[in-house]
């Protein structure tokens, strides 16, 4: 279900009528039922997946604490988590590459075909209960005792099918007090309808992107060099845009629930440096690789030389959590290197002025963008080399004008925390309203202007395919 | 709900506001509102070119169901144990060009049917400015997916006319069509005729157009292209096949019949083809009007001169050019069905013997067909089903 459609907008009215009518357990009851809904709109059987996995975490957390076997906790928790992602996702290309490389040494071996549909969302909570076990064994949290919030936890329907990762420190306090939050919901509507606004914004300029990135990635061969650049920065664009806005309509409707979800892109393409990069994009995923698999790999304190290697395992990981092909490793690679000679020339970086790093930064994460997109390694290598084809194209509108869009709504974007107290009173709260109201208003305003100009039919989020 | 109403309310006021300053800002700028405007009654097809717009509701003579046929009822695409299913192809001819359905050829022929016993659904797939090109492609398309048993063909002097016709489905302006729209179409219609903005956005076409001339770039990059044509031509250089000039014959009347006929056998051989590939009877009658009689005033009160032009200029004489235009189309359906079970309704001799005084009410223009020009028609062609229908031995499909 798109957050930005109709179907969407009467299960948001719906959630709001039960928020409103019930109390305790049931609130939370019927809170998780319609977290469900949302999850198997469109895959129904996959909520029996996401409730095993959601039951299987919350045993092993009370299991790990009960009897303080933190190592089985982990090795079970590791089994059912990534055993169930592998499975799902990688399962196939795995079986691909082994027939491949088997064929290769000359031997013909007929490995099974495994066919399976990806379930939605499944590499973000599957995270996200993963972090919940970590957290409890290394005590950073208790385990949840109520099974109810915990689940809550695990399926909540802003964020459950493309992040942002939240952790089990942040979100599961907030889902307890839910019911009490239930008294600021009308003043937190401006504010959540302004997220959601900017959110919506950034998504229609991604889709005016969407066809100059389809145009030189479809066929890379026939493109001039003009061509082959702006379709890689619109596909970088149109990325940004496209999950940024995603993330921003997240946080609006999980706002207007009283619960806040983390900031997931800080403006990165203002990033002085590769590293500042990953500090701003994604930042829910690039935080949970460093908590979980960078500094328990030993992070910069053993050495510079593991450091870097520490790097390079985790961008890869990094890569190939985005997808079963071997492009996003190759896009991992290309950014854990990036990482790399930045470290090894940290005083020329530091001293170096914006000006030249900031488009550096750019030209490396837009170079690096194109294994992202592209379809294969063949295909990857066809997109670099139309880069030398010569030749001039203008660019198009649609592709101008979803840019100034997308780097717009990052100068003007709205604040994650309200601008104003809870609850004004007196002459600012139709203030408050009306500015809530502005960037909703400029949304309608954006998709009529891409209905007119550009006839814009709404596309699917990119990252709900991972 | 307080709250949330609250808010879509202050939205509805910014948008309200906005609104308002775009309106004055293209009224400035001299951007009128639309004439009041209908869509067209066809919609693009890429099949065959332009086909019926589906579910047009309104005014019965342009009523069509949710396939497109002029019809006010829907069919399956399975027809009926024990009914005999007939599609009924053609032009204006068929579709019965402003009468009600009741008073069109197939409506006449489905009596007919059902009278004498045999339980009949006949489809009308008559689709105004069709020619033999479209005809065709429609069949092959469209009409096999219902699974008629049979198949009729009625060949006027616009179905034998082998162009693609200069119809395009564009909107076309008339304030009575607004009348046939339905809730919302009609709400935006006639919004769009008494604002500039929601004209724009009824119709943003002259909007882009604007766009692209002043900033001299395209919208979009132009995916329609084949690759390796990208970069060498743009999409506007391609040309419309609807604005391609109708060829004009320089030959002789002989080299000009036979290049007609040439145009005419093409597509209805490969209509019996595929009816015979696809276990359709395929029936086709030939054109049908008071044509060998026609005085001087009559032929010049008919709708039939732009049919004839090529054949008028080359015959030197109308009369002579409308007879020989009949007479090559029949030709040219007996062609087709000398090699191939092709069941032809001849209806030249009819033709001869018919004239205006004597069946004064029988066609309106010379090429339509009044609601007694049709019932006889249908009646014709679905007692030669019927005959054919009782000569095909039992257990025969």
């Amino acid at each position: 279900m798109l957050f930005h459609t109709a179907d969407f907008a009467a299960f948001f009215l719906a959630v709001v009528a039960i928020y409103g009518m019930l109390r305790g357990r049931s609130l939370l009851a019927a809170l998780l039922a319609a977290c469900y809904f949302f999850y198997g709109y469109i895959q129904p059987y996959y909520v029996v997946l996401l409730v095993a996995l959601t039951l299987s975490d919350y045993a092993i957390g009370l299991y790990a604490t009960r009897f303080k076997a933190r190592w089985h906790a982990v090795l079970l928790s590791c089994l059912v988590n990534f055993g169930t992602l592998a499975y799902f996702k990688y399962a196939s290309f795995g079986l691909d590459t082994a027939r491949g490389a088997l064929e290769l040494l000359g031997w013909r071996v007929d490995l099974p075909q495994v066919r399976v549909l990806l379930p939605i969302g499944i590499s973000f909570h599957v995270f996200q209960s993963f972090a919940y076990v970590m957290d409890v064994i290394h005590g950073r949290i208790l385990p949840c005792r109520s099974l109810l919030h915990f689940a809550l936890y695990v399926s909540w329907f802003p964020q459950l099918v493309a992040g942002p990762i939240e952790r089990p420190g942040r979100l599961i306090p907030q889902l307890v007090t839910i019911e009490q939050r239930k008294a600021g919901f009308v003043s937190r509507l401006p504010h959540a309808a302004a997220l959601f606004g900017e959110g919506w914004i950034r998504k229609l300029a991604a889709d005016l992107l969407s066809p100059t990135s389809d145009f030189f990635f479809d066929a890379p061969a026939a493109a001039t060099s003009a061509e082959a650049a702006f379709g890689i920065a619109a596909f970088g664009l149109q990325i940004y845009g496209d999950f940024s806005g995603y993330s921003r309509m997240a946080q609006g409707i999980s706002h207007a629930f009283g619960v806040e979800l983390m900031e997931n892109f800080d403006r990165p393409y203002a990033a002085r440096s590769f590293r500042d990069f990953w500090r701003r994009w994604h930042v829910s995923l690039s935080s949970w690789f460093r908590d979980y698999v960078y500094i328990p790999l030993g992070g910069s304190a053993r050495g510079f030389a593991r450091q870097q290697l520490n790097v390079l395992a985790t961008m890869l990981l990094s890569g190939l959590w985005h997808g079963a092909s071997w492009t996003f490793p190759i896009w991992g690679a290309m950014h854990g290197g990036l990482v790399v000679v930045e470290n090894a020339t940290a005083s020329v970086w530091r001293r170096a002025p914006a000006a030249l790093t900031v488009p550096l930064v750019w030209l490396g994460v837009f170079l690096a963008w194109v294994p992202f997109r592209a379809d294969d390694l063949g295909a990857v290598l066809e997109c670099y080399r139309a880069l030398g084809h010569g030749g001039w194209t203008s660019p198009s509108l649609g592709f101008l004008f979803g840019a100034l869009v997308v780097l717009l709504a990052d100068l003007i974007r709205v604040p994650l925390a309200p601008p104003v107290p809870d609850a004004p009173a007196g002459w600012r709260r139709p203030l408050r309203f009306a500015s809530g109201a502005l960037w909703p208003a400029a949304a309608v305003v954006v998709a009529l202007l891409a209905h007119v100009f550009w006839g814009a039919t709404e596309k699917a989020f990119i990252y709900f395919r991972f | 709900m307080g709250g949330l109403l609250r808010l879509a309310f202050a939205v509805g006021a910014v948008l309200a506001l906005l609104a308002g300053i775009a309106e004055l800002a293209l009224r400035s700028a001299g951007v009128k509102p639309n004439a009041a405007r209908a869509p067209s009654n066809v919609v693009p097809d890429g099949w065959t070119g332009f086909r019926l717009r589906p579910g047009v509701s309104g005014q019965e003579a342009f009523v069509t169901n949710d396939l497109g046929m002029h019809s006010p009822r829907s069919y399956s695409t399975v027809p009926a144990p024990g009914v005999l299913r007939v599609a009924v192809l053609g032009s204006s001819v068929v579709y019965g060009l402003n009468l009600p359905f009741a008073d069109t050829i197939p409506s006449a022929m489905e009596r007919v049917l059902v009278e004498a016993g045999r339980p009949s659904e006949v489809l009308n797939f008559g689709t105004h400015a069709f020619s033999i090109v479209n005809v065709s492609a429609l069949m092959q398309a469209y009409v096999h997916q219902l699974r008629p048993d049979v198949v009729v063909v009625v060949v006027d002097l616009q179905v034998g006319q082998p162009v693609w016709p200069p119809l395009r489905p564009e909107e076309q302006p008339t304030e009575r069509g607004v009348a046939m729209l339905d809730g919302w179409r009609a709400l935006r219609a006639r919004g769009a005729s008494r604002s500039a903005l929601f004209g724009v956005l009824d119709d943003p076409r002259p909007a882009r157009r604007w766009l692209r001339r002043t900033t001299g770039l395209a919208l979009h990059p132009h995916p329609g292209l084949a690759p390796l044509d990208r970069g060498a031509r743009s999409r506007e250089e391609v040309p419309d096949p609807a604005g391609a000039p109708v060829a004009t014959p320089s030959e002789g009347i002989d080299a000009y019949e036979r290049r007609r006929e040439r145009e005419l056998i093409a597509p209805l051989s490969a209509m019996a083809t595929f009816a015979a590939a696809t276990s359709s009877a395929l029936y086709v009658v030939t054109p049908y009007g008071p044509y060998f009689q026609l005085t001087e005033d009559e032929l010049a009160g008919m709708n039939v001169h732009h049919f004839i032009e090529d054949a008028a200029r080359l015959h030197g004489d109308a009369r002579a050019a409308l007879a020989a235009e009949v007479v090559l189309l029949t030709r040219a359906v007996q062609r087709v069905a000398e090699g191939s079970p092709v069941r032809v309704i001849d209806m030249l001799e009819a033709s001869r013997r018919s004239s205006l005084r004597s069946s004064p009410h029988f066609t309106r223009d010379g090429v339509h067909l009044t609601p007694e020009g049709n019932a006889a028609l249908g009646r014709i062609i679905a007692q030669r089903i019927l005959d054919d229908l009782d000569e095909r031995p039992a257990g025969g499909s």
